[in-house]
């Protein structure tokens, strides 16, 4: 037979396969949806700890705000260098939509970047997020869609707002969570951060009075947080003088700081 | 890495058998002669390869030279993080253009397989196509119950002299899906590296 060309075909697929194995970054996989991971979990957890450790009785202090990195992993890395290049970022808080599919190897690529990030970040599910056990993932990887913590005397209240991921039949805004951080804080100011804002499609149309009620039930209510729209707003939802502001995707190659000081705060946008 | 290491080396060591070069075969009617209609020729046991951490099936050979294959399997994903295990089914269209024979002996390689396969999950979590609740062109495309794979691996086989069970083979095969696919070229930064996973099995051919 013709053993020259037999010889080329095994070395092209040797040349092939070998190509393909060096590649990979994990060998094995069960399934695009299977939710187990290897390296770290409970990030947001960790997180809290070191802010409210690190910036304790600190009432002065300067966060950067993210959202939508789903579909711009370069744009990723760049706010991240951008963000360890400002001495002044105590912590990040991204907003939601860390992937696109929810598949598990898209969680392990954002929690990479993400761990390049020198300040610690709280992380809040978005709708993308829920796709198949995208959920479960989220949990075990970063924590509580629901959550809060203190820097200071202020509060940051996370809360999950993807309504149309459960069909609307969750508790989702889950108010009585909302009720129950207000009535038991000491703290003196609030900032309240979700994914999607309310008139948002993703929020549940029918209790956004009631959700703006339990946001202005909170401690003097300084600002909202909310990314899913991928554009910069800055709007007056209520018009009751709790402003939202948006943050947008990551391939707009923008992100927000804020300064929070005695007096208030300052936002500011800063383009990468 | 100490692992994808290890595989190169086993690669490398398979190859270099297989230098040698005697003979060429391309008779796969001899091999697998026998079977016809709607009785499987082959049984599977894999690991891994995104169609569940198990999976069990079988196989059909056909075509002119019987190098065309289908086969027929049965996954399982464990619960992980979530409440409950997964059970997955996957058809897989196999091509496998060489066979070849090491020296006179009864072990031979299939140097090149190529697959295309089709596997979907059970489950709550998963839908075909976007539920009703969400707006047109929601989530554009996607169906986060089925993926499309496509895989190339390789195979080394052992003929057995008698009895029902033929040969005797492993081989492993390295995969990609859709969703990994459309990052390469929806999102910036996914290199084409990242988005192989390797998966080993066993097969024996009756």
């Amino acid at each position: 037979m013709n053993k020259i060309a037999y010889n080329i075909a095994v070395y092209t697929c040797l040349l092939l396969l070998s190509f393909l194995m060096t590649g990979c970054d994990h060998v094995f996989e069960y399934h695009p949806y299977d939710t187990r991971f290897d390296g770290e979990d409970a990030l947001n957890n960790k997180a809290i700890d070191r802010i409210e450790q690190t910036l304790a009785n600190n009432d002065s202090f300067c966060f950067a705000v993210i959202s939508d990195t789903h579909i711009g992993y370069t744009s990723f890395e760049k706010a991240v260098a951008s963000i360890n290049a400002n001495q002044d970022i105590d912590f990040v808080l991204h907003l939601g939509d860390l992937t696109d599919s929810g598949i598990t190897s898209e969680f392990i690529k954002t929690r990479n970047i993400l761990s390049n990030l020198n300040a610690p970040c709280v992380t809040l599910i978005g709708n993308h997020d829920f796709l198949g056990t995208g959920r479960y993932t989220f949990s075990a990887m970063f924590g509580n869609p629901d959550d809060s913590f203190v820097v200071g005397n202020t509060l940051f209240v996370i809360i999950n707002t993807n309504s149309k991921e459960y069909d609307y039949a969750a508790p989702v805004p889950d108010i009585s969570f909302m009720e129950t951080i207000a009535r038991n804080t000491q703290a003196q100011r609030t900032i309240v951060c979700m994914h999607a804002r309310p008139g948002s499609d993703q929020f549940n149309t029918n209790i956004e009075p009631l959700f703006q009620y339990y946001v202005k039930s909170f401690p003097d209510i300084m600002f909202c947080l909310n990314g899913h729209d991928h554009s910069l707003q800055c709007d007056d939802l209520f018009n009751d003088g709790v402003i939202y502001f948006g943050t947008p995707s990551i391939t707009k190659h923008q992100y927000r700081i804020f300064r929070i000081n005695d007096n208030g705060y300052e936002n500011e946008v800063v383009t990468f | 890495m100490k692992t994808k290491w290890l595989l190169f080396k086993i690669i490398i060591a398979i190859q270099t058998i297989c230098t040698p070069l005697h003979v060429f075969g391309t008779d796969w009617r001899t091999l697998h002669s026998g079977q016809s209609g709607f009785v499987p020729s082959q049984a599977i046991i894999q690991y891994a390869g995104n169609m569940g951490a198990l999976s069990i099936g079988t196989s059909w050979n056909y075509g002119k030279n019987k190098q065309w294959e289908t086969d027929l399997c049965l996954g399982y994903v464990p619960k992980g993080n979530t409440n409950s295990s997964k059970a997955t089914i996957t058809i897989r269209e196999n091509y496998v253009p060489w066979f070849k024979h090491i020296g006179n002996s009864h072990i031979y390689i299939e140097p090149l397989t190529c697959s295309i396969f089709l596997n979907t999950i059970f489950g709550d979590n998963f839908w075909q196509h976007q539920p009703n609740r969400y707006p047109e062109h929601y989530y554009e495309k996607l169906s986060t119950k089925t993926r499309v794979h496509i895989a190339f691996g390789q195979r080394i086989e052992l003929e057995l002299a008698k009895g029902i069970i033929r040969s005797i083979g492993l081989y492993y095969e390295f995969n990609t899906y859709d969703l990994r696919i459309r990052s390469l070229f929806q999102g910036e930064g996914v290199k084409f590296s990242d988005l192989w996973s390797l998966a080993i099995g066993f097969r024996c051919r009756f």
